[in-house]
């Protein structure tokens, strides 16, 4: 589904990500973990096309096998990024809601972009139904502005949003942070929900480390802008390797504590 | 993270030839964004709905505050200069003074600078907030234009609002100007004579176009300045105090500029 080629990307001089190379599979949920300023949120902008790198591909099958060759988003124009992202969905860290507009239109948005031939109520419908599938009311949430929303709630609305045109990808950028544990493990339950009903393709940011052991199917661990593992959730708990250990550990003390 | 390489150069001839690229590429910047945005409406591309949103915040919500400025500025320089004109008797030029000087140049100028302040500062933060809380990139997913979506309706919204704002704050200004004169006992027929001989077409016309240039100005450079905001809360009060600072300077430059044009 997405294949990663040598990504570079270098910001002034620094060298935020040195020759990533990782592949995501149809109906995957993969997590990267690493330690802050690693380089996991500009691989994911890279992903969503937002950030363009320096060199390398990133390959996207949108069509599956025997379908149209695959689009390298690297070199993607901003035009022809456009077409590729209704099929790739984000939910941000802090949900990135539209503040001056309400649940209903933030949810109904893409839609009003790709679907303009859809009428009022059926764009109502379709709003109380991706209301319905994150677990939220949809009787009186539509009417309310972000500002009125909990933490959990508004991510639970950007999730909507970004499933609103079906995407077969979602990136999530740090979705447990900032919520209490019960609202984490059920935004985990639907990331999970949302492959199992829905079969998407997931790339998820995390630094939670228990949530991405619980949710993934593999984990990508960055360090320094360098991918040093990609493992499923068991191996990575049995893993030797001194900077997995430390960062799994949650220790103080190890070879991650020189990182700027 | 790690450094490639460390900068080259150092020292005061280093750092001010990084100043002046840096001015350079923020000009490159506001041209960049002002030939999109007119690349856009060009193209019919407009949201009408935002562009009403702009008009009344931008136009509607700036007419007290931009009449009482050119108001009293007016005023002011109607008290100061009422004695003099009648002590010479030339009380018939006073209206003459006060609309020239009105629709020239503190009409236009005076406006700019309440709306840069007022609605320059407006735009910055809610493009700088929008931007440090990712709200842009979500547009960018959701294959929308931020330029198109955020920038067209301002910049539309200025241009359209400045002339017609500026044209209402010149007349109260010239009533600001009559009241004054009233109450020094000057006829009410003297005084709009006088402001009827004075008020040439080229006059409000030059007006008009100084309102339009300023317009483009303020909405292209508080975009541009909040659209580049960096991380943070502190990042968007930076934007926003750069945002008023440039777009009065460049006010007053333009304003120059015009005057060497226009004599």
């Amino acid at each position: 589904m997405i294949k990663i080629r040598e990504l570079r990307f270098l910001r002034g001089a620094q060298v935020v990500l040195d020759g990533i190379s990782m592949t995501v599979a149809q109906g995957e949920i993969v997590s990267i973990i690493g330690p802050s300023g690693c380089g996991k949120t500009t691989l994911l902008k890279c992903l969503a096309g937002l950030e363009r790198p320096t060199s390398g591909s990133i390959l996207l099958d949108l069509d599956g096998p025997g379908g149209d060759p695959e689009v390298d988003l690297a070199v993607l124009s901003e035009a022809d990024l456009n077409e590729v992202r209704r099929e790739v969905g984000m939910v941000f860290q802090y949900a990135a809601l539209f503040d001056s507009l309400s649940v209903r239109e933030n949810i109904a948005f893409p839609m009003y972009r790709f679907r303009p031939d859809m009428r009022e109520a059926e764009i109502d419908d379709e709003v109380a139904r991706l209301l319905g599938l994150v677990g939220l009311d949809h009787t009186t949430t539509p009417r309310k502005m972000p500002a009125e929303l909990s933490g959990g709630m508004r991510k639970r609305v950007g999730l909507a949003r970004a499933l609103a045109l079906q995407p077969r990808v979602i990136l999530y950028d740090e979705p447990s942070s900032g919520l209490d544990p019960i609202s984490a493990a059920s935004i985990d339950k639907l990331i999970v929900g949302m492959r199992d009903q829905v079969g998407v393709t997931s790339v998820v940011v995390s630094h939670h480390v228990p949530n991405v052991l619980r949710t993934s199917d593999r984990v990508a661990m960055l360090h320094g802008g360098q991918l040093i593992t990609v493992s499923t959730p068991a191996e990575l708990s049995a893993s030797e390797d001194p900077r997995v250990r430390q960062f799994i550990t949650g220790s103080s003390d190890g070879p991650l504590t020189d990182i700027e | 993270m790690t450094a490639t390489s460390r900068r080259p150069w150092s020292g005061p001839l280093a750092l001010l030839g990084r100043q002046v690229l840096d001015q350079v590429a923020l000009l490159g910047q506001w041209c960049v964004l002002w030939f999109q945005a007119n690349q856009l409406v060009s193209r019919g591309r407009i949201n009408g709905r935002l562009l009403v949103k702009q008009l009344d915040a931008l136009g509607v919500g700036s007419i007290p505050m931009a009449c009482l400025t050119v108001t009293f500025s007016s005023a002011v320089l109607a008290v100061y200069t009422i004695d003099q004109f009648k002590q010479y008797g030339f009380t018939d030029y006073i209206g003459r003074l006060i609309g020239m000087s009105v629709t020239r140049e503190l009409g236009p100028v005076l406006t700019a600078i309440v709306v840069a302040s007022r609605e320059g500062s407006r735009m910055a933060a809610e493009l700088a907030s929008m931007k440090v809380t990712e709200q842009i990139d979500a547009l960018r997913c959701m294959a929308t234009d931020p330029v198109e979506y955020l920038v067209v309706p301002r910049y539309l919204g200025a241009l359209l609002g400045m002339p017609a704002l500026t044209t209402l704050a010149s007349f109260s200004g010239i009533c600001g100007g009559y009241l004054v004169a009233a109450a020094h006992a000057v006829p009410r027929d003297v005084y709009w004579s006088s402001v009827a001989r004075g008020v040439e077409p080229a006059y409000i016309l030059s007006g008009g176009i100084k309102a339009l240039l300023f317009g483009a100005i303020i909405a292209t450079v508080a975009c541009r300045t909040g659209l580049s905001t960096g991380f943070g809360s502190a990042a968007v009060g930076r934007s926003v105090t750069a945002s008023v600072v440039l777009c009065v300077l460049l006010v007053h430059i333009a304003d120059f500029g015009l005057a060497l044009v226009f004599g």
